[in-house]
């Protein structure tokens, strides 16, 4: 061989050696497998009910093309395929089947009123048209109600509960993923969840919420050497305590906690960077951020949106936002007592739970 | 002598590299494994404040109409939503079109028509934000398709007090059109995905854009008003508002689609539009940030001063390289022996790839592991960064214009469809 020839070798083995690394690189620009935008554009991760409304969307069409004689039970698969049973109420066979640990592997659409004994198993969605009263322990996939839903103690939603009248939740129970109703949803003790949007939602009956004595009102002077005008807020270096019964105007922003007496009343927007404590009858007519938590006394009230990043706790017949202007509370942690009631929507990413004794 | 002054500054140029080195692989490795930090992403219901959407156009008659479509689907209560396109001089349909809108809804289209003034979208904004109320002015440029969530999602964090601006994050939708256009969307992955949302986590100092994003009109008012005599208002009103007190947050799931530049003459000349108004940046608020006042903490201000010379890094890189060839041939060897070794190995192993483990992290997190393969392309998008910025960065020193910006230098377009767009199909009419 050559010199010339040689190096036109060992020139050819370099380059196709440097050019191996390059092989996926290569084969992905002249035939690209991975090349459409980002599908993140315009997804509506904020509306609750989107997986319900979605679902029940899905079901109208595929009904569509069933018998529409709903007074005889239909038991078969949907037009996609899905197995499905759609009935006034379930008859004993499929009781029998949901009752087994594998549970109903069918959709399941009741068209009458319907309650169940407790201790089923759902695989797929239920979709109750007029009503459906769980019993304890019961396990569901997903669950639409054309009417009012009530689940029994102990039990379980694994993606989605969707009421257009009122949603009961009995103690004890699970609602993972999203949970909501157009009308209310009333929470019994102990019930873990992770977003629940209604116009109410209600913790227990309030009957055991002690009420509290009015608080004088009172004027507050802010720490002088410490406060200075930012914009439209006043910045706090350090800590602050509102004394009880003050009133306080204006956005104001704390660089450490907030510590907001009984009875205060604040009429702007409020940021702490440490915890905020709110007294009880306290009234918050604006948001309330806090870089870490934030816990409320007995029927403190709070127009929002409140939010926390660490763990919010709200007291016994505290109301966050109002019937005429719903509002958010979002936050990684959310614990609620017993007569709490919030107007709007709850968002509790690492969970989120109603307190062990409510009435 | 000379040697001993080369040296110095190669050292330096080292120290500067090496400390940007390390905050790519800090950042990322903070979205790797830290705690992802959006706390205001989650206020879906609220008593939503007054809004008026700002969409500066010059000469955007193939775009405006589906940016308009986008903001007249939002999903916000109408009577509280103003949507105000800046007609800045267009010689194209831009004016009729708007006109056209603001005929057929009065009551949300409110267009603003300037006819004469300086050029540039600082100007306009700086012109226009006097005449509109609202407690939030967001901005959008005429070529973004916002998602009907959008605008909700980008006031939230206003409900904080302290938030003087929001950004959302940019995503390309005409991904598919080059390998520019490929890299690009790689790029902004990196910057928004990691980069931006890391400052957001380290409650660093994340940066509003200019676009995707927005102000408090009173933070606004507070500082003076946007800044025409810069080419990057964004970055000069990032740092305004950070100095003044307030925060800037960044919100990574409120994501708008935008066109990249599809050829290099484009983005060559949006590189070295950004590197002259990011260096003005630098020039103005380096000395105040230094100084440190009390409600910054130390860690912001070196975020905040390592963000700001981040254009000055290639042509730093370009003059540690002419050091270091000039050194070799006048035979000064600043490092020997094992140490050399273990410092060329240890740069030639992780610092060369702090960017693009960067881009390649953020792919997998926005789930796009295939479109990692091409990352070796981003090599040559590397080169044309450090070109261009040292281009412009040596222009702007030694060739200082008395008047620096008085132009739109647009971004050219290249949608053909302007029927609505994917957010509102058919549109809005």
């Amino acid at each position: 061989m050559s010199t010339g020839a040689a190096f036109a070798l060992l020139l050819l083995g370099t380059v196709l050696w440097f050019l191996l690394p390059l092989l996926p690189a290569l084969r992905e620009l002249f035939k690209p497998t991975d090349i459409m935008p980002l599908q993140v554009v315009g997804r509506d991760a904020g509306d609750v009910a989107l997986f319900a409304r979605g679902f029940h969307a899905y079901l109208t069409r595929q009904l569509e093309r069933l018998p529409t004689d709903a007074t005889e039970e239909l038991l078969g698969k949907l037009p996609d395929g899905t197995p499905f049973v759609r009935a006034r109420r379930l008859a004993e066979p499929l009781l029998a089947e949901a009752a087994r640990e594998e549970g109903l592997d069918r959709v399941v659409v009741l068209t009458g009123p319907a309650s169940l004994a407790g201790g089923e198993t759902f695989v797929r969605e239920v979709y109750a048209k007029a009503g459906l009263v769980g019993g304890p322990g019961s396990i569901y996939r997903a669950l639409l109600g054309d009417a009012g839903l009530t689940l029994g103690p102990n039990s379980t939603v694994l993606r989605w509960v969707h009421a257009r009248g009122e949603l009961l939740v009995g103690d004890g129970s699970l609602l993972a993923g999203r949970a909501s109703s157009d009308l209310a949803i009333r929470l019994g003790s102990g019930v873990t969840f992770d977003r629940l949007a209604a116009p109410r939602i209600v913790v227990g009956g309030g009957s055991a919420v002690p009420d509290i004595a009015a608080v004088p009102a009172a004027p507050l002077d802010l720490p002088r050497d410490r406060a200075h005008q930012v914009g439209d807020h006043v910045r706090i270096e350090g800590d602050l305590v509102i004394p009880p019964g003050a009133v306080v105007g204006g956005h104001l922003v704390v660089t450490g906690t907030l510590s907001i007496g009984p009875g205060a009343r604040l009429t702007g927007n409020v940021k702490a960077h440490g915890a905020i404590e709110i007294g009880s009858g306290a009234v918050l007519e604006g948001a309330v951020v806090s870089r870490s938590r934030v816990t409320t006394g007995l029927r403190a009230r709070i127009a929002g949106p409140l939010v926390a990043e660490a763990e919010v706790s709200v007291g016994p017949g505290s109301v966050i936002g109002e019937q005429q202007r719903p509002t958010s509370l979002a936050c990684p942690k959310v614990v609620l007592s017993e007569g709490v009631t919030v107007h709007g929507l709850i968002t509790a990413t690492v969970g989120g739970s109603t307190a062990e004794q409510v009435t | 002598m000379i040697a001993i002054i080369l040296v110095t500054v190669l050292a330096l140029i080292v120290v500067v590299i090496l400390t940007y080195t390390v905050r790519h692989y800090f950042f990322t490795i903070n979205r790797m494994v830290g705690q992802h930090r959006q706390p205001y992403v989650d206020i879906g219901v609220a008593h939503w404040p007054m809004v008026t959407v700002f969409v500066p156009a010059h000469n955007e008659a193939l775009v405006i109409s589906g940016m308009l479509d986008a903001l007249l689907a939002q999903d916000y209560p109408v009577d509280r939503l103003r949507i105000v396109p800046i007609n800045d001089r267009s010689t194209d349909q831009t004016g009729e079109i708007v006109d056209d809108y603001a005929g057929r809804f009065p009551e949300r289209v409110t267009p603003f028509h300037r006819r004469e003034g300086e050029g540039g979208k600082a100007a306009a904004l700086r012109d226009a934000a006097p005449h509109f109320g609202g407690e939030v002015h967001l901005v959008f440029d005429a070529d973004y398709l916002p998602g009907r969530g959008l605008v909700k999602q980008l006031v939230a964090p206003f409900f904080d007090p302290e938030v003087g601006a929001v950004m959302g994050r940019v995503v390309p939708h005409n991904v598919s059109r080059s390998l520019l256009t490929r890299l690009l969307d790689l790029e902004r992955a990196g910057g928004y995905q990691v980069d931006q949302q890391a400052r957001m986590n380290l409650r660093l100092v994340p940066q509003y854009g200019g676009t995707v994003g927005g102000v408090r009109r009173s933070a606004l008012e507070a500082v003076g008003g946007w800044n025409p005599r810069t080419l990057a208002e964004d970055t000069d009103m990032t740092y305004r508002l950070l100095l003044a007190g307030w925060e800037v947050v960044y919100q990574n799931r409120s994501e708008c689609y935008e066109e990249v530049p599809e050829n290099w003459p484009t983005r060559i000349r949006q590189i070295m539009r950004w590197t002259t108004g990011h260096n003005q940046a630098l020039r103005s608020h380096a000395w105040p940030l230094l100084k440190r006042p009390s409600h910054l903490r130390r860690w912001l201000v070196l975020d905040g001063l390592l963000l700001l010379g981040v254009f000055a890094v290639g042509p730093l890189l370009l003059l540690g390289w002419a050091i270091a060839i000039a050194l070799l041939f006048m035979g000064v060897m600043p490092l020997q022996g094992f140490v050399a070794l273990l410092a060329i190995t240890a740069y030639g192993t992780l610092g060369n790839f702090a960017a693009f483990f960067e881009v390649a992290t953020a792919a997998r997190l926005d789930g796009t592991l295939r479109r990692i393969r091409i990352l070796p392309f981003l090599i040559f998008g590397f080169l044309v960064s450090l070109i261009s910025v040292s281009r412009a960065t040596l222009r702007q020193v030694f060739l200082p214009r008395p008047k620096e910006v008085r132009a739109w230098d647009k971004t050219e377009r290249y949608r053909a469809d302007t029927n609505g767009n994917g957010a509102t199909p058919g549109g809005a009419r």
